[in-house]
């Protein structure tokens, strides 16, 4: 049978989403926010870890600790749901399994980085009352 | 492979007399721009009696690389362990123990939100032998993914990237990711962290 479709017509869609540039970019503006934000994010650890519920509560009140918390976090959960999502589409070929590894990717980081903030701005706020 | 091949051309890479006996480095001639399969095509051209058609006989397979793993478990392996392999490699399989490690710092959050008894059993659980062993690679996780970060930051300005730089910064940032992680737990052990 002959295909009356054009070779313009057949070749559409076929080729880059032209999002890879996006991906490129965030994947390197998240890498560069996160190295002064792990260095202080392991500096905080050292003092929480010291301390205990009283001066974690403090220590989160503090307005550039929560800031810094919730950027680190924000950013970390970017970062880690673009990393994984290049593992898994380097390694995962099948279209079924690669879209639910995808979703779940997604939204186990948007769930837990929104849980993660919702809780540093619950006790930043409220000195820990509840 | 029920190719012909040809005495003229024979594969560049593939020395089957040298599989088992010794390393084989990164094929670069066949690595570079297919220079093998032109190679063997334009040989195959002249040696045979087939007809000049290029478009006859079954389509032929295009040229691969041996897998990574070739060779290894019953003999040597046919590819030498470059340290810039498992610096990429680490890259990789710290990136996802960090996933781990940043549901922990989600968990932390979370127990701080719940109030003092949860947040108290949390870091006795962190605190805990098995907590420890497990905050330690965390560290080290961290640190390497840290510094090999930055390592693919400056590659990405087109800085370091000939193999001798390669080289020497996979062993800087291997370097870094130990020294940093015990220096931290050293810090950590004095200011009463641990």
């Amino acid at each position: 049978m002959v295909s009356y479709r054009t070779a313009l017509g057949r070749a559409r869609g076929l080729g880059s989403a032209k999002h890879g540039v996006g991906h490129w970019i965030s994947e390197r503006v998240s890498s560069i926010a996160l190295v002064p934000l792990i260095v202080w994010a392991v500096y905080g650890v050292l003092q929480l870890a010291a301390g205990d519920y009283g001066f974690a509560v403090h220590w989160i009140q503090n307005p550039l600790n929560a800031t810094l918390t919730v950027l680190t976090l924000a950013i970390s959960f970017w970062h880690m749901k673009a990393g994984l999502r290049v593992v898994v589409e380097d390694y995962i070929h099948k279209a079924l399994t690669k879209s639910g590894l995808l979703i779940i990717n997604l939204f186990v980081c948007g769930l837990f980085g929104a849980l993660a903030i919702f809780s540093v701005l619950k006790v930043a706020l409220s000195g820990g009352a509840f | 492979m029920a190719r012909p091949m040809t005495p003229q051309a024979p594969v560049p890479w593939l020395h089957t007399e040298g599989i088992g006996s010794a390393f084989v480095d990164t094929p670069r001639a066949a690595l570079k721009s297919g220079a093998a399969s032109r190679t063997m095509s334009s040989g195959e051209d002249q040696m045979t009696d087939a007809p000049q058609s290029p478009n006859r006989g079954p389509r032929r397979e295009p040229p691969v690389s041996p897998h990574l793993l070739t060779g290894g478990l019953i003999s040597p392996p046919l590819w030498r362990w470059h340290i810039t392999m498992l610096t990429s490699i680490l890259h990789r399989m710290t990136g996802m123990a960090l996933y781990v490690g940043a549901l922990i710092a989600a968990a932390w959050a979370i127990a701080l939100a719940l109030g003092p008894e949860r947040y108290m059993q949390f870091k006795g659980l962190l605190g805990s032998a098995p907590g420890k062993v497990v905050m330690f690679g965390l560290t080290l996780c961290l640190f390497y993914h840290l510094a090999n970060g930055v390592r693919h930051l400056v590659w990405d300005t087109g800085h370091g990237l000939d193999v001798k730089s390669a080289n020497a910064s996979s062993v800087l940032v291997l370097a870094f990711a130990a020294a940093a992680t015990l220096a931290i737990w050293g810090v950590a052990g004095m200011t009463g962290a641990i």
